[in-house]
């Protein structure tokens, strides 16, 4: 089981564009899960992972452990390239 | 001092303010009142809302509802439309350099699993109107796009849109003209949702208009007892919305020749800011003239505002209404360039700016960079 940790927030143009692609992603991918977390809600799981101030970041957790990160815009296909490697 | 921050507000007129006094004396009762002085009150602000209707040169069709300002303007289209049980999902469509009160509603109803679709734009920032004639379609409930963006001054195809929404019977165009009132002629007939606000015309903070077609229907996001308007309950500010009426009249008297003398500004601002290096223009010269945006390559864009600040020269990083970050999330939408969004300056002018206070600019400007 893989998991998107999603950290958007609502003032944040480019997690408009970004959601739907994790979202998607997670739809075609069976074994993945999605969870959004908004940055200025969540300041102690914010801090917990390290999140800087490009947003969003996507990390990518299996079995409480961080396989990946991926932060700021992407296009589909450099997303699909970034998680696939990770199924 | 030199201010050139106009973009996030000016100052008052004092006309403005005269009338804004004058008002206040006179105007003494609760507009809500049904006796004689809260009539009077009541009727003066009718007229003054009809005034800038007629200032504004729309038609009957629309009514003003006044606001605290553009920002719960914005807040009462979107919620207001969106929460009708009618719209309960369905999708909405605007753009990456919309105003943050537009991008968190955006996110707010993205996360309630409305379908958010932002345009693609060109490499100017104008928004591709072949991807909005593919995305608009029966379930579109809601187009979003400001006429101005306010970091970069890039205009967006307002007539164009607005006829495309048009053919879409659900759904309603709502546009944020607050960088576009008093700065240049736009053609609002035809728009259904209108935001502006009275602090960017020199009037005074805290009123601002939500324009609607009257047939396109809200629900009231303040609610209370009866007052002048459905869509907004409360004791309506008699003397703010006829100071508004005041700062509207004054910004439409005075809008051709301050666009020809802030053209003007620009244009000296860009030959003195090119002789400097390190600089990389963000807005272009065919853009709003009001508003200037350029990255220092190589500098922190809070670090130049800071220093600036300490010598009595205020300039802006990115909007007044965003998160700390020193991104700037206009640019970031251009460019797609970290370093140009975290080290971009908005300078914005106004008919008050003169060539001396563009020479301290750069001045202070070459200082810091070498």
């Amino acid at each position: 089981m893989r998991q998107i940790v999603l950290i958007t927030a609502v003032w944040c143009p480019s997690c408009l564009i970004m959601r739907p692609r994790y979202q998607d992603y997670v739809k075609r991918h069976p074994g993945w899960q999605f969870t959004e977390i908004d940055f200025d809600e969540s300041p102690n799981i914010v801090k917990q992972y390290g999140v800087g101030k490009t947003l969003p970041a996507a990390i990518v957790v299996s079995e409480g452990k961080e396989l990946a990160r991926v932060v700021g815009e992407q296009s589909v296909k450099e997303l699909e390239k970034n998680l696939d490697g990770y199924e | 001092m030199i201010y050139l921050d106009y973009a996030a507000t000016t100052p008052v007129s004092p006309l403005v303010l005269k009338t804004f006094g004058r008002a206040t004396k006179k105007y003494i009762a609760n507009p809500n009142s049904g006796h004689g002085l809260g009539l009077l009150a009541a009727d003066a602000i009718e007229k003054s809302l009809r005034k800038i209707r007629r200032l504004l040169q729309l038609s009957s069709a629309y009514e003003l509802v006044p606001t605290s300002g553009a920002t719960e303007a914005n807040n009462l289209a979107w919620q207001g439309w969106l929460s009708s049980p009618e719209h309960q999902s369905g999708q909405i469509i605007t753009t990456a350099f919309e105003h943050s009160s537009i991008t968190a509603n955006a996110n707010h109803y993205a996360r309630r699993g409305y379908r958010v679709d932002i345009l693609k734009t060109d490499a100017h920032g104008h928004v591709d109107l072949n991807h909005l004639a593919q995305l608009l379609g029966p379930e579109t409930l809601l187009v979003s796009v400001c006429s101005v963006n306010s970091e970069i001054g890039n205009r967006q195809p307002i007539d164009q849109i607005k006829k495309m929404v048009r053919n879409y019977p659900k759904a309603v165009f709502h546009c944020d003209v607050t960088q576009t009132i008093g700065k240049e002629p736009i053609e609002l007939e035809g728009i259904d949702l209108i935001s502006l606000t009275a602090h960017k015309i020199y009037g005074i903070k805290g009123v601002g208009l939500l324009i609607k077609k009257k047939k396109v229907t809200l629900q009231a996001l303040i609610r209370g007892g009866h007052s002048t308007t459905s869509y907004r309950r409360g004791t309506p500010t008699t003397e703010l919305v006829l100071s508004m009426e005041k700062a509207v009249a004054l910004a439409m008297d005075h809008l051709e020749n301050n666009n020809a003398y802030v053209n003007e500004i620009n244009r000296y601002a860009r030959r003195k800011l090119t002789e400097i290096g390190h600089i990389v223009f963000n807005s272009e010269e065919r853009d709003l003239p009001y508003v200037l945006n350029f990255s220092v390559l190589g500098h922190s864009s809070r670090a130049i505002v800071d220093y600036f600040s300490q010598r009595g020269i205020y300039i802006s990083n990115h909007t007044a209404c965003e998160s700390d970050s020193d991104l700037s999330t206009a640019v970031l939408a251009l460019t797609h360039d970290e370093a140009r969004a975290s080290s971009s300056i908005r300078i914005s002018f106004a008919a008050l700016t003169t060539k001396d206070e563009i020479d301290a600019v750069a001045r202070a400007l070459k200082e810091y960079v070498e």
